[in-house]
């Protein structure tokens, strides 16, 4: 519903073209002038709406970098669905399926990360919990950090020295972070369902 | 920004045809649009590329229903229906990420760029500049508004200019309007004329460290380099000059509102004066205060 409702959605937007395209007819109007010298919510939804659509008219775009990040959300305890994006910027392999034996879980998402090439694996363990595992020829002797976002914390949430080819961190609850290691940053955005 | 409207609309309509391969026309539908939809934010709110790609992401997850809900057989442009349904993805997901119910999405970096434009000056806060401003009589406080921050002008405002200029509030609007994108042109000018300022700045202190350096030059390489500098300060003279005189169209467009170049001279520089005055008895009060 736009504003108060009193004119549709399609007559509202009508108008709001009329005044980007400078063809405003006052006779013809009359009628949605004096309602929005009266109605609150209709006149500030249209102004709003020119004000974007000048704001956005007028601006020039800049190009879409490289997203880094991936969203993964999930119900009753296993991936849902995760960001299309990071499929598109060549992050996200595949969606595959383990064994319970292996895994003590039966499905993980794994990203690709370049520098130094890694393995991640989120690996759902519950409904609110995933495990995040990563594996790199490269990635002895490195630090790897986990940042929260939300929430008050200050000190990352994983923060360790890897000592060999892989580690896996555990216990990551819903919420935003990154995960820096290397020259990789790659924001993970848990949400559960 | 621009969207291809022709195109958009063919392949919501292909979209719509049962047989359609759904998937493919969804990843046509976010080549057309995901430029548009990753700048919304930052180009209608002034929010930063951090918020830009969690908004991407967030609009990519509801591109399906998007498109589903356009109205394809309305006289409507695809950009127009776009931004109404942008701005109430913005305001679900800024309730979403910051749990405000107020669902007032604030303008960042927009407020600053205010203060540094009426006064020629950052010693005032903004704060301080809005306190002035509240101060001022409601016609003073718009015109100065339309003129330096036609964006920020709400609607209340738009309804006593109306009122108070005798236009229709669609004409206002129109006004709002062109001098919002006047502004924009302004900004787009004075930033290419620092990047050319900034270029010819460097060129010049490589020209100035060649001569300082190589002082065993023959007189006549001298000559070339000295050539070459003074063409170079010309040319950044030039271009200080264009960055002190301020572009016309903004002064043209505000005109429309006075209908009278005189008038609207006279009343703009009234309203800066009076919020100049304002602000040093804020400032003043606030020293006497300490």
């Amino acid at each position: 519903m736009f504003g108060c409702g009193k004119f549709d959605e399609i007559t509202m937007l009508m108008y709001i073209e009329q005044i980007a395209g400078d063809k405003i007819d006052k006779n013809a109007d009359a009628q949605m002038e004096s309602h929005l010298m009266e109605c609150d919510l209709c006149m500030k939804e249209v102004a709003e709406m020119t004000r974007i659509e000048a704001m956005v008219d007028g601006g020039e775009a800049v190009k879409i970098p490289a997203i880094r990040s991936v969203f993964v959300s999930l119900k009753n305890g296993i991936i849902d669905k995760f960001s299309s994006v990071a499929i598109q910027a060549g992050m996200v392999k595949a969606l595959e399926t383990r064994s319970a034996e292996t895994w003590g879980t039966e499905q993980y998402l794994e990203l690709i990360a370049q520098t130094p090439p890694a393995r991640i694996r989120i690996i759902p363990v519950n409904n609110e919990k995933v495990w995040i595992s990563i594996d790199s020829d490269e990635l002895h002797g490195k630090y790897i950090e986990l940042k929260k976002f939300s929430g008050n914390e200050t000190a990352p949430a994983y923060y360790k020295r890897a000592n060999s080819r892989s580690l896996t961190i555990k216990g990551i609850s819903e919420g935003k972070y990154e995960l820096r290691f290397g020259d990789n940053r790659i924001k993970i955005n848990i949400k559960s369902y | 920004m621009e969207l291809n409207d022709i195109r958009i609309k063919s392949i919501i309509r292909d979209y719509s045809d049962e047989i359609s391969d759904k998937e493919a026309l969804i990843n046509l539908f976010r080549k057309e649009t995901e430029l548009y939809i990753y700048n919304f934010p930052r180009l209608a709110y002034g929010k930063n590329p951090d918020f830009c790609a969690d908004f991407y992401l967030y609009v990519l997850d509801r591109l399906e229903g998007i498109i589903r809900n356009y109205p394809i057989g309305e006289d409507l442009k695809f950009k127009t229906w776009f931004n109404y349904v942008l701005k109430n993805q913005m305001i679900n997901f800024y309730y979403y990420q910051t749990k405000d119910e107020t669902k007032e999405i604030p303008l960042d970096g927009l407020e600053e760029q205010f203060c540094v434009e009426i006064l020629g000056t950052e010693e005032a806060e903004i704060d301080e500049v809005k306190e002035g401003l509240l101060r001022l009589p409601e016609i003073d406080k718009i015109v100065l508004k339309l003129y330096y921050m036609p964006e920020m002008v709400d609607f209340h405002e738009i309804r006593t200019a109306a009122t108070h200029f005798k236009f229709s509030v669609g004409e206002i609007l129109v006004i709002r309007r062109n001098l919002i994108l006047a502004n924009l042109a302004e900004i787009r000018r004075i930033r290419e004329i620092s990047e050319k300022l900034s270029e010819i700045n460097r060129k010049i202190c490589e020209v100035k460290y060649a001569l300082y350096k190589n002082q065993a030059l023959d007189i006549k390489s001298k000559n070339d380099y000295l050539v070459k500098l003074a063409r170079m300060e010309g040319s950044r003279f030039k271009l200080l000059n264009r960055l002190k005189i301020p572009e016309k169209r903004i002064f043209d467009e505000f005109v429309n509102l006075f209908r009278n170049i005189r008038k609207a001279h006279y009343c703009l520089n009234i309203a800066k004066k009076k919020l100049k005055f304002e602000i040093l008895r804020i400032i003043k009060s606030k020293e006497e205060g300490k």
